[in-house]
């Protein structure tokens, strides 16, 4: 229990390790998680300089033992820049940490139009993202890629403009940091086909906390989806009809009209509508557990792994009655060294 | 039970030397739990379940005679020092049974004096995670096989379930199942994912020499692949008595390389691995830590570990596994790089009984089944109905008619399975309409990168002006250069032919590509003149595309070891209740099932699959008393289990 917290400036240059109870945190997949952390104005590090707004921080899990001696698992790194809020009470401030994909939000993007698959279009913005910001310095470390074309007018930032090839194209992506050897924090940029590992993790009674709701199963599905492109007029218009005829055999026609803003190809419309119907043909499956800090399970932790979970009080079960045993992807966990459990989003990528 | 205290944390704490300690009489019996009840209208709450309440245990410790009372508190302080933060043992025997001994687990939560007339004594509280005391030696009971449908008694002198251990180790082959297996150990090459079909025998396995021996069925039938706990799908080529050398294709997944190097030389004998003490080993560790496969390889042999022994300090691994998956252990120096194997991936063989398995043609990789891994020959492309491994991408990038298309067949008909790469752009009828202009084309994608294109193919223009033929600028192989644009491989100079309806065929090229490119396409882009209803067509075939071998991962094939393949159901008739296992596993080797912590592993740490009878909580729970186990595994001849137990007291 516990966690060793590092802060660097915005030249990714160590200014201080400091000591705070907790920093509750929290991972999301393709997205930016949070931290809070407080500390007492009355503390020598408590200065402008290391709390500085823009300064980043890098948190590392320190395990816990067992009655054996033997360490338990140990949750990922996180690392972060400090933001707002902050805000003062008497005696003591609470600052806000974005993780470091949130850095890609102050990243704005010239008027240009990208093209080419999602590893070509996302190592266009990383490098559009540096040309006008030299000091966070994000190194492209894995670059999967796709069979598949895309494009995308550059507008806002390049957060935005990531998370839109993302959701078009069913990628995964991540900044993730580390300590060099000279003890600077380094960034790293990833593409993935899919984040995470699959891990022998078995979440069930044993390991994980009694909790409400067990399932829930939302979102808007569309088992036929109608993808437009950007256009002005209906000559130069692409349209494509993409359907999931399982999903309609089971429920019926579904549909959605799909206008994507930004592209003007067929092939990209095709790729996103297709993408569309690929996640969204069913309601979306998701429920939490709370993994408990038992042996190695921490180690198995992070977002886009995948765990088998157990369940036989919930959802309909192919063969009849209720229950299932499903393979699920983490798509957000979050950590409190006070609770020192794990709440976890997941999501069914598969079940029986 | 009549239990008496022992030890806490391997201290003795009730010898009389400096302690004395006693169970107060109500701790015994000190139980609760709370109901769960749901309100309904006009009707008392519907008693749903319970939920089990945390516990707590009280003993009582004084300090023996003749010792300081001072001296002795700040001990005992020490001794349950609730800044700890630790779980620790409570251990007591029973005095009713041989003073068989019991233990709870948990931390000390409170000191509290007993009085001020009893300066000695002081209670000590512990949280507890189980108010149930646990055999601290674990019954074992052994039970020798030597035919399906064996039974045996088992004896839980508890009074709760409990969940055993079970060892189950073969020590003959069965006469009937799967009865040889090879290992294939695959690594990635590459820092980025590796999705691709794959031939995982390399051109190394002598198929003819093995059906010539019995060992494998004349079609292949009983050639399976057995991959992470459960069979996949594969697909043959090549499968017979023949000298050609066979294939067997599987869809292969593979995340980014995991690899660290050796500080010293790791002698054969040798079971700590230390690692080069630099940034990349540490990141290699830590990455071990989490992976499902524990195995490593290093040259030609495969290691296996547990990530509870990693350490992160001193740059280590200790307590492996060495010749592990049926390899060699030799002495391996310095510097040489340590791989971790991603999949546990076996090919099994056999059965004289097995048929065909199922495999779904919907994966079936489109390329043709002759290929190998580093050149891949085409004959179909692209499947309308089916995401097929291997296969091209029609795209239509952008077309200011409307009309143009990518077609599959020959001379721009259609077909599924597609036999062609092709493409038409197509002008308008209509003056008022600007010609057409566009982009459209064939896109592949491959990890490993492609150096060399072969393909032939044929092309057309049609016109309705017979003085003019209309051809796209660009027309033919291009490359996506990273971070820069579409460069172009080659185009036929002898591009645009005399305006013609007829087909007219094209020489083949080899093309060498300048470099090793990931995404390639067959393209036209550009636009046609305007003329009425002008199109232009090609279609390319006979494609053949050679890959950097340097990124293609790397496999190699195991010797082959018999095994026993476990198709076994397990049954307790007390409850009822039975789990069901099916695995290779090596001879005189254990087969572990922890219903504890729901864990099944092989001797060598590989996680293997229950299925369970029922949909419940429990693995396969003794109750209290005798239970009668039942074991079916159709050409078992000789299996001993070892079943243990700690029996559990509330």
């Amino acid at each position: 229990m516990g966690s060793r917290i590092h802060i660097f400036d915005h030249f990714q240059k160590p200014i201080a390790e400091i000591s705070v109870t907790t920093t509750p945190r929290s991972w999301v997949l393709n997205g930016h998680g949070r931290c809070d952390f407080s500390m007492s104005t009355s503390d020598p590090k408590c200065t402008e300089r290391i709390l500085q707004f823009g300064n980043l921080i890098h948190i590392e899990h320190v395990p816990t033992k067992d009655e054996n001696g033997n360490f338990n698992g140990t949750l990922p790194t996180w690392t972060g820049v400090i933001l707002t809020p902050r805000t003062w009470n008497y005696g003591i401030v609470n600052c806000t940490a974005y993780s470091a994909e949130a850095i890609l939000s102050f990243r704005a993007m010239p008027y240009v139009t990208v093209k080419g698959t999602p590893k070509h279009i996302f190592s266009q913005i990383l490098e559009h993202a540096h040309t006008k910001a030299k000091n966070i310095i994000i190194q492209e470390n894995i670059m999967d890629d796709i069979q598949a074309t895309f494009s995308d007018d550059l507008r806002t930032n390049a957060y935005d403009h990531i998370g839109k090839l993302i959701k078009d194209t069913g990628m995964d992506w991540s900044i993730t940091g580390d300590i060099n050897e000279k003890g600077n924090l380094e960034l790293f940029a990833n593409l993935y086909y899919r984040k995470g590992i699959n891990t022998p993790l078995i979440l069930n009674n044993n390991n994980t906390e009694l909790q409400s709701p067990l399932l829930i199963e939302q979102g808007t599905p569309s088992n036929q989806v109608f993808g437009y492109s950007q256009a002005n007029t209906s000559r130069s218009r692409f349209s494509v009809e993409i359907t999931d005829q399982e999903s309609i055999d089971d429920y019926g026609p579904l549909q959605l009209n799909q206008v994507y803003v930004g592209r003007h190809d067929k092939a990209g419309i095709e790729n996103s509508t297709k993408a569309r119907v690929d996640k969204r043909a069913r309601p979306v499956r998701n429920f939490r557990r709370v993994a408990l800090d038992r042996k190695s399970i921490f180690d198995y932790l992070n977002v886009g792994n995948t765990v088998t979970v157990k369940e036989i009080s919930a959802g309909f079960h192919p063969e009849g009655g209720l229950g299932f045993e499903s393979t699920v992807k983490i798509i957000g966990m979050e950590y409190n060294d006070l609770s020192n459990k794990v709440p976890l989003n997941l999501e069914i990528e598969n079940a029986s | 039970m009549k239990l008496s205290l022992l030890t806490w944390n391997s201290q003795n704490i009730n010898d009389g030397t400096i302690f004395n300690s006693y169970i107060p009489p109500g701790q015994m019996a000190n139980l609760s739990s709370n109901p769960v009840t749901v309100n309904r209208a006009l009707d008392f709450p519907y008693l749903s379940t319970t939920v089990l309440n945390p516990h707590v245990f009280v003993i009582g410790i004084y300090v023996a005679a003749d010792y300081n009372i001072n001296t002795a508190r700040e001990l005992m302080k020490q001794y349950f020092s609730i800044m700890d933060g630790q779980r620790h043992n409570l251990i007591a025997q029973d005095e009713n049974d041989s003073n068989k001994q019991y233990y709870l687990t948990g931390f000390p939560t409170r000191i509290t004096s007993q009085g001020d007339d009893k300066p000695n004594a002081f209670f000590i509280t512990f949280q507890v995670e189980y108010p149930y005391w646990r055999l601290v030696t674990a019954t074992a009971d052994s039970w020798d096989i030597t035919a399906s449908s064996d039974s045996f008694d088992v004896t839980n002198a508890g009074n709760i379930n409990v969940k055993p251990v079970f060892t189950i180790t073969p020590t003959t082959t069965k006469t009937t199942g799967l009865s040889y297996r090879r290992y294939v150990p695959i690594y990635n090459n590459l820092s980025k994912s590796y999705i691709s079909p794959y031939e995982i025998t390399n051109g190394g396995l002598d198929v003819q020499t093995l059906i010539d021996a019995g060992k494998v069925q004349a079609d292949g039938d009983d050639f399976r692949i057995w991959q992470n706990g459960s069979f996949a799908d594969r697909w043959l080529y090549e499968m017979d008595s023949d000298s050609t050398e066979a294939k067997c294709w599987i869809n292969l997944q593979l995340s980014p390389k995991k690899e660290g190097s050796l500080l010293s030389t790791f002698d054969s004998d040798d079971t700590i691995i230390y690692f080069t003490q630099n940034r990349n080993n540490l990141s290699f560790l830590r990455e071990l830590k989490s992976v499902g496969n524990r195995t490593i390889y290093i040259e030609s042999e495969a290691i296996t570990f547990d990530p509870d022994n990693i350490n992160f300090i001193d740059f280590n691994i200790s307590g492996v596994t060495r010749s592990a998956k049926d390899t060699t252990a030799v002495s391996h120096s310095a510097s040489t790089t340590v791989r971790h194997i991603e999949h546990d991936l076996w090919i099994l063989y056999g059965d004289s009984d097995l048929s065909a398995p199922d495999a779904d043609s919907d994966n079936q990789p489109i390329i043709d089944l002759s290929s190998t891994n580093t050149a891949w020959d085409y004959t179909n492309f692209y499947d309308k109905n089916a995401n097929r491994p291997g296969a091209w991408k029609p795209e239509i990038l952008s077309t200011k008619t409307g009309l143009s298309y990518n077609f599959t067949d020959s001379y721009e008909t259609f077909a599924d399975v597609s036999t062609k790469l092709g493409i038409s752009m197509v002008g308008d009828g209509d003056f008022q309409v600007a010609n057409e202009a566009g982009t459209l084309d064939w896109l592949f994608y491959h990890p490993a990168g492609m150096t060399n294109v072969y393909y032939a193919g044929d092309y057309r223009t049609v016109s309705s002006d017979s003085s003019s033929s209309s051809w796209p600028v660009t027309v033919g192989l291009q490359y996506l250069q990273p971070d820069a644009s579409w460069f172009l491989a080659y185009s036929d100079s002898d591009f645009p032919p005399l305006s013609s309806d007829s087909w007219i065929a094209f020489d083949s090229y080899d093309i060498s590509l300048d470099g090793t490119f990931e995404t390639i396409r067959f393209v036209m882009d550009g636009q046609l003149d305007s003329v009425i209803n002008t199109q232009a067509s090609i279609q390319f075939d006979d494609v053949t595309l050679t890959f950097n071998g340097d990124n293609v991962p790397v496999s190699a094939l195991g010797t082959e070891t018999e095994i026993n393949f476990f198709d076994f159901k397990l049954t307790n008739a007390t409850t009822g209740e039975y789990i069901k296992v099916k695995s290779p596993c090596p001879i005189d080797t254990a087969l572990t099932i922890d219903c504890e912590n729901k864990e099944a592993y092989l001797a060598d740490g590989t996680p293997v699959h229950v299925i369970l009878s029922s949909n419940r909580e429990a693995w396969l729970d003794l109750s209290p008393g005798v239970n009668s186990l039942n074991y079916i595994d159709d050409g078992t001849v000789a299996v001993t289990i070892v079943i243990n137990h700690r029996d559990r007291i509330l």
